[in-house]
């Protein structure tokens, strides 16, 4: 009788030991769970505030009246691997870009990067675009594209298209407005 | 007239001109249709950068900007909304996520659409370990439409996740595990997923005791074969094939050492020893395997081979539960050759490691702190740079989930900071551009440009007279030609004035009437003429004038307005207040993102300690297990040297 009691004990004890595990478990489950859903509230947060500072920063430093976009995309992408981009604003470079192979590729799946941000004077202006980069049959290859615009009181926007010529078999640059 | 209105007309537009020029011009283009699909291309070019923090900030820009942007982009592919959704679910939005999704499936959307937001709801929900949920979402899709709207890629982890949780059915409702292989036919050739769910489908026979069938599965793993090129190349041609393969190479090893488990458990200690064999010596199942080959020998009683797999596990520069076993397996595998002597020396050997163990895991318990996690957390590869006695600890699931959600507060701390610094930098901007408007102010009130409306307004109301007089004196509308006529008529008048009266005077014979007449006649065609042009002039010269007054309205109307403002000091009010609003709203974040990170402090350190506890726990269970084995050892060798001596003493 005695052996049973102290059997029943432990069995109780054991038992005990294990919902206590059990419960521990739960618990640090729940504060995981916990601190996870805080974690997402605050990327939700720091995403809207970066989104606050970039439409503040947009605001302060390229005004509508003067801002002046450029952006690049590539259609294809057979006879051109682009490597870098020199962008001349009447006669002044304004960016120099090297692309690694994530950025062109991101390119080539119908991406577009806004390649310069900038200020202009209301009044003619031209743009000029040095692409480099490997051509037909993998030879270095480099072009321009030139474009005069006239910049007017709203924010101007402009894109360097990169396509192939299928008939040409050779790429084709050129600048529009959009 | 009309050439002093033209001359009124181009002043006032040169005037106006100026004023627009010196008038903020804000434009509302960003909600345009073409404006959207750059700024939505934009988005691609982040995403396919698996930059989906950047995405996320400008899907939430254009929203911001235009609430039904999404709507209104016209660029082919895959739903905008879709795809947040998606992006949402990679960066760690599942709630967001789900949300998106959910409101799609709600709407009409296209069968291609609606597919797509199954699985990623599916998916997100999976992740979240909802599986009865995530069953009956993913069931939706049936196979002829993920063939037709999923990507390979995702057409293959919809089947992986429909055969874990087929895996997962099994074990809630029977403990036999059903065949895999529906799955299998169903994924393609070449994807991981394939592998992933053959050992899945092996572990789950092995829950099940059927350990013929869970080998014959698992082989199929354990056997493949890296391709000679792999071998050599190493796939250096593509950084995606290295990934790969590495992870193939991952599975292969964990797949032969759960064979060489299970055959040893079954009593099958040669092909054990084959399948830990084939687990290479650089993989994360090395000690493990090394371990199990040793037991697997010792099976055989190949006491020789099982020890020396044994010593090199000791001399492995780690610290884990097999390297520790591994002195009481070499013990036990001494004592089986019947050296006792080799057997002591070994645990001896044994309790020193134990010792040393313990007390650096202890003095480590002591010493570490938010400040040494913090260090680590800040250093890119801190997994290789753990003391190997606390790669046990350091490495397990939940350590490493603690660290990474560290790193990540941290990257948000150094982005606050960054962001602090430029909510300053733009306030001193701001203060810059206060000062440049002041002078610019006090500039322009010292231009008289601002004056000369006066005087066009004052010209414009005296030709605004003069045309009232037109009908009287036609001239006044005459054109340049018209006037050099009347001007060389009225010379010719005056000289044929002046002759006639000289003639006289000479007592000369007056001149002809005839050049008089001619004259006359000439005057008389000039007055018909302007009378004839009269109307239409007077129409033109009115519509003219009506035009200087429109400009003249309107440059006085910007003119006020530019009073008003260089009346007004330029305080950027709105400007500054969205600058305040922003460092409130950072600083909560950061109290937030401070909260958190104390938090995440807490939790490794709580993890820390257990998780040292336990291998202390484990230690002093592998210290009591050696230190009874020495007591048998040592009983045993007094009792034959007891029975040798009274086999002497006889």
């Amino acid at each position: 009788m005695k052996y049973m009691n102290m059997s029943t004990f432990i069995a109780a004890l054991l038992l005990l030991s294990v919902a206590f595990q059990s419960s521990a478990q739960q618990s640090a489950d729940t504060d995981q769970q916990t601190v996870a859903k805080q974690l997402q509230q605050l990327r939700k947060e720091v995403i809207a505030l970066n989104r606050d500072l970039f439409v503040l920063e947009e605001d302060l430093l390229f005004p509508s009246s003067t801002q002046v976009v450029v952006y690049l995309s590539v259609d294809v992408g057979t006879y051109f691997k682009l490597d870098s981009v020199e962008l001349k604003i009447d006669d002044k470079v304004v960016t120099e870009f090297l692309y690694t192979d994530r950025q062109v590729d991101a390119l080539y799946r119908g991406g577009v990067q806004r390649l310069h941000i900038g200020n202009l004077a209301q009044g003619d202006h031209q743009i000029s675009a040095f692409f480099i980069g490997l051509g037909p049959e993998g030879r270095e290859y480099k072009r321009a594209a030139t474009f005069n615009f006239k910049k007017e009181a709203d924010a101007k926007a402009l894109e360097l298209k990169i396509s192939d010529s299928s008939v040409k078999q050779q790429p084709e640059f050129t600048v529009v407005e959009l | 007239m009309d050439k002093r209105l033209h001359i009124v007309r181009n002043a006032i537009f040169v005037t106006l001109s100026w004023l627009m020029v010196n008038t903020p011009a804000w434009s509302v283009q960003k909600c345009e249709t073409v404006m959207l699909d750059k700024a939505y291309q934009e988005i691609l070019y982040f995403y396919f950068q698996q930059d989906f923090y950047q995405a996320l900030t400008q899907f939430e820009v254009i929203q911001q900007a235009c609430p039904n942007a999404l709507s209104q982009i016209s660029q082919p592919g895959v739903d905008p909304n879709l795809l947040k959704g998606g992006i949402s679910l990679a960066y760690g939005l599942e709630e967001q996520a789900a949300d998106i999704f959910n409101q799609l499936l709600v709407q009409v959307a296209t069968p291609e659409t609606q597919t797509q937001a199954w699985f990623l709801l599916g998916k997100s929900l999976f992740e979240k370990q909802q599986y009865e949920l995530a069953s009956s979402i993913l069931n939706k899709i049936n196979v002829n439409s993920a063939d037709e709207h999923l990507q390979t890629q995702d057409k293959d982890q919809w089947l992986y996740i429909q055969s874990q949780l087929f895996n997962w059915q099994n074990t809630q409702s029977t403990n036999v595990a059903r065949d895999n292989s529906y799955w299998l036919t169903e994924l393609s050739e070449d994807s991981v997923y394939r592998q992933y769910v053959i050992y899945n489908q092996g572990l789950a026979q092995l829950q099940s005791n059927q350990y013929v069938q869970a080998v014959d599965t698992l082989e199929q793993l354990g056997t493949a074969q890296t391709s000679i090129l792999d071998t050599f190349l190493g796939g250096w041609w593509s950084p995606l094939t290295d990934v790969d393969q590495t992870e193939m190479d991952a599975l292969r090893d964990r797949a032969n050492l759960t064979i060489g488990y299970a055959h040893l458990k079954n009593q099958q200690g040669l092909k054990a020893l084959n399948a830990f064999n084939r687990v290479r010596l650089d993989s994360l199942d090395t000690d493990s395997a090394l371990l199990g080959y040793g037991w697997a020998a010792a099976q055989r009683e190949e006491y020789q081979i099982a020890l020396s797999a044994w010593q090199k596990l000791q001399s492995m520069p780690r610290s884990n539960e097999y390297i520790m076993e591994s002195y009481l397996a070499s013990a036990y595998a001494f004592e089986q050759a019947f050296a006792p002597t080799q057997a002591l020396n070994n645990l001896q050997r044994g309790l020193k490691r134990f010792a040393q163990e313990k007390q650096m895991l202890q003095s480590h318990q002591q010493s570490i702190n938010d400040q040494f996690f913090l260090n680590l957390a800040k250093n890119k590869d801190w997994s290789k740079q753990i003391p190997s006695h606390l790669s046990e600890v350091m490495l397990s699931k939940d350590f490493r989930n603690q660290m990474t959600w560290l790193e990540e507060s941290l990257a948000l701390q150094a982005r606050f900071d960054d962001w602090q610094q430029r909510l300053l930098t733009f306030n001193l901007m701001l203060d810059e551009r206060q000062q440049e408007s002041l002078k610019r102010q006090q500039a322009l009130k010292q231009n008289d440009l601002l004056s000369k409306l006066a005087e066009y307004e004052a010209l414009r109301d005296s030709l605004k007279a003069t045309l009232a007089n037109a009908n009287l004196q036609p001239r006044i509308l005459a054109n340049e030609e018209e006037l050099a006529w009347q001007a060389r008529l009225d010379r010719a008048q005056q000289r044929h004035k002046d002759i006639t009266e000289g003639w006289l005077a000479l007592n000369q014979k007056p001149l002809k009437p005839r050049y008089q007449a001619r004259l006359q006649r000439l005057e008389g065609i000039m007055i018909w003429n302007a009378a004839e042009s009269l109307a239409k002039r007077r129409w033109q010269a009115q519509k003219l004038l009506n035009e200087v007054d429109t400009l003249i309205a309107k440059t006085a109307k910007q003119q006020a307005q530019l009073v008003a403002q260089l009346n007004q000091t330029p305080e950027y009010q709105s400007q500054r207040q969205r600058i305040m609003q922003l460092q409130q709203d950072l600083a909560v974040q950061q109290e937030r993102n401070q909260a958190l990170q104390t938090q995440h402090l807490a939790n490794l350190n709580v993890l820390f300690i257990e998780q040292i506890n336990q291998q202390i726990a484990q230690l002093d269970s592998y210290n009591l297990q050696a230190q009874l084995a020495l007591v048998r050892l040592n009983d045993k060798a007094f009792r034959k040297a007891e029975a040798d001596r009274q086999g002497a003493t006889r």
